[in-house]
């Protein structure tokens, strides 16, 4: 703040105050004429009101006289009296550094105790579990559901059966938090709209769903020469990238034929956006911990 | 003074009101006016950037839709806030921002720094059914937005008001505008916008500046 406009903010403050403090020692001692009846001779609503006369109660100049005091302490103590800082020092960046240092205090020795076990060690501790919670219900609840069920929607994954699609170790699980994770099912709508829905029907077979069996027939030797790269020759998926395992009866977008046919048609980027640095990296060990226990039901034991 | 004085400011209602107002506005004016006056000297980096015209296109729907009803995009400088959403707010994030979205009512979360936070997907969906995704959500759904085609001449002749008010849009910037938000929906304009939030439109607090200002939103444990 220039000095200028330190004057400024001094010089309100010394008009405000001095105003109001003048009427406060002065206006109880002005000399009000009362007429005989004991009002002041004001009157309202054709005299039906009439003004009257009584001193100021006792605990309203107590009071009033307490604010001067405690205002005035507070420009002693506190920033606010222009450029003068107050001999407390306080400042709200210093507050919230004390602040953030007090919580830090808590937290740090429960993080770093965390910190040297094993995710799956983690996902069985009890605090681990209370902390894992509250990042969850911020940061995942959004797309995985508060419960950890997924989204068919978004393709959010189910966090709770203990299927992965980029693998379930706790490593696995913190690269997953740590660097996000991004489908990259290109669309194959070029094949045309036949050999889509015949591929849907092959898919439906591979999980054991009812389906057209030639269309199927008729899918599976374009399953083999191209789906195949990512979802393997039998299906069954493929960790390293992510592929879906569509031999089971989990589905990342739905396992109707319509569902099918549209991720076949359109593709799939089905995107976990990066954890870190919007999480600390202990943090996303807890979180790793956290998703575990959901995936063993809420259930975790050590190992 | 006497009395008789106190009587006449009593008895005359405009005298009364004038003297009311002037008492009542020297708050205003020691805490508001210096602010208000000094705002220009708030330096921005050397990266900042003002909106693309897709963004802009985007903060234009947040603000005629009323998003600021319910969000702010101003984090305090207090512990459970910064630990929530990231570092506070700095007043160079909101050099562009014309009016400012800051506020205090947040029946849904601050939105200062969710840029990134969710996928595109994720906020696209959102905004067309916020149940889907959320269940317990009361946020309104906005499926107009998916239709409304952004007017690219409008978006330019937005960008050349601003420059006259000292955004430093290029010519070159202007004359791609309509090509940049060609065949995008509002929904599209205003996802980029969220997505950019604390992130790719905001400048970035210079690093000289106020002690421990880190670039993007990082929650402290």
């Amino acid at each position: 703040m220039s000095s200028g406009w330190s004057w400024w903010v001094i010089g309100l403050i010394v008009l405000n105050l001095g105003v109001t403090f003048f009427l406060f020692l002065w206006a109880p001692r002005a000399k009000v004429p009362v007429l005989p009846d004991g009002t002041t001779g004001h009157v309202w609503a054709h005299g039906a009101l009439r003004e009257g006369m009584h001193r100021l109660p006792g605990w309203w100049i107590v009071a009033s006289l307490a604010l001067y005091f405690i205002g005035a302490g507070y420009l002693v103590l506190y920033p606010g009296f222009g450029k003068y800082k107050g001999t407390l020092g306080w400042t709200s960046g210093k507050e919230l550094a004390a602040a953030t240092a007090a919580n830090d205090a808590k937290l740090d020795p429960v993080l770093k105790r965390l910190a040297a076990m094993s995710v799956e060690a983690v996902a069985a501790d009890g605090q681990a579990q209370r902390l894992g919670e509250r990042l969850f219900v911020d940061n995942c609840a959004a797309c995985h559901g508060r419960a950890g069920l997924g989204n068919l929607v978004l393709g959010a994954p189910n966090l709770t059966d203990n299927d992965w699609l980029y693998g379930g170790t706790g490593q696995d699980i913190t690269t997953s938090i740590h660097d996000g994770r991004s489908g990259v099912m290109p669309p194959w709508n070029a094949l045309g709209e036949p050999t889509v829905k015949n591929l849907a029907q092959y898919v439906l077979s591979l999980s054991g769903q009812p389906h057209d069996a030639a269309a199927a027939a008729a899918g599976e030797p374009i399953f083999k020469s191209t789906c195949s790269a990512c979802h393997g020759p039998e299906g069954k998926g493929n960790a390293q990238i992510g592929a879906p395992n569509l031999t089971d009866t989990i589905w990342l977008y739905g396992g109707t034929q319509a569902a099918i046919e549209t991720s076949i048609r359109d593709g799939r980027q089905g995107h976990m956006p990066a954890w870190s640095p919007r999480l600390s990296d202990d943090e996303i060990h807890v979180l790793a911990g956290y998703v575990h226990h959901l995936s063993l039901g809420g259930n975790a034991t050590a190992r | 003074m006497a009395y008789r004085h106190f009587e006449f400011i009593e008895k005359h209602a405009w005298t009364l009101g004038i003297l009311t107002a002037v008492m009542v506005s020297l708050g205003g004016l020691a805490e508001l006016l210096p602010t208000f006056v000094e705002a220009g000297s708030v330096r921005m980096s050397a990266n900042a950037r003002p909106y693309d015209p897709l963004r802009l296109a985007g903060r234009d729907v947040y603000v005629r839709e009323g998003c600021y009803l319910c969000h702010s995009q101003m984090i305090r400088a207090l512990r459970f806030e910064t630990q929530r959403y990231g570092h506070f707010s700095t007043a160079e994030e909101s050099a562009f921002d014309r009016p400012f979205q800051w506020g205090s009512k947040r029946t849904g979360p601050d939105l200062a720094r969710v840029g990134g936070k969710y996928s595109d997907d994720w906020q696209r969906v959102h905004l067309m059914d916020p149940r889907a995704l959320v269940p317990q959500s009361n946020m309104p759904a906005y499926p107009w937005l998916a239709t409304a085609k952004v007017d690219g001449a409008d978006v330019a002749a937005r960008m050349r008001t601003l420059r006259k008010l000292h955004d430093p849009y290029t010519d070159a910037d202007i004359a791609g505008a309509a090509k940049a938000v060609e065949g995008k929906t509002e929904l599209d304009a205003l996802v980029a916008y969220l997505q950019g939030l604390g992130i790719a439109n905001e400048p970035q607090p210079a690093k000289t500046g106020a002690a421990g200002v880190a670039p993007v939103a990082r929650s402290s444990p």
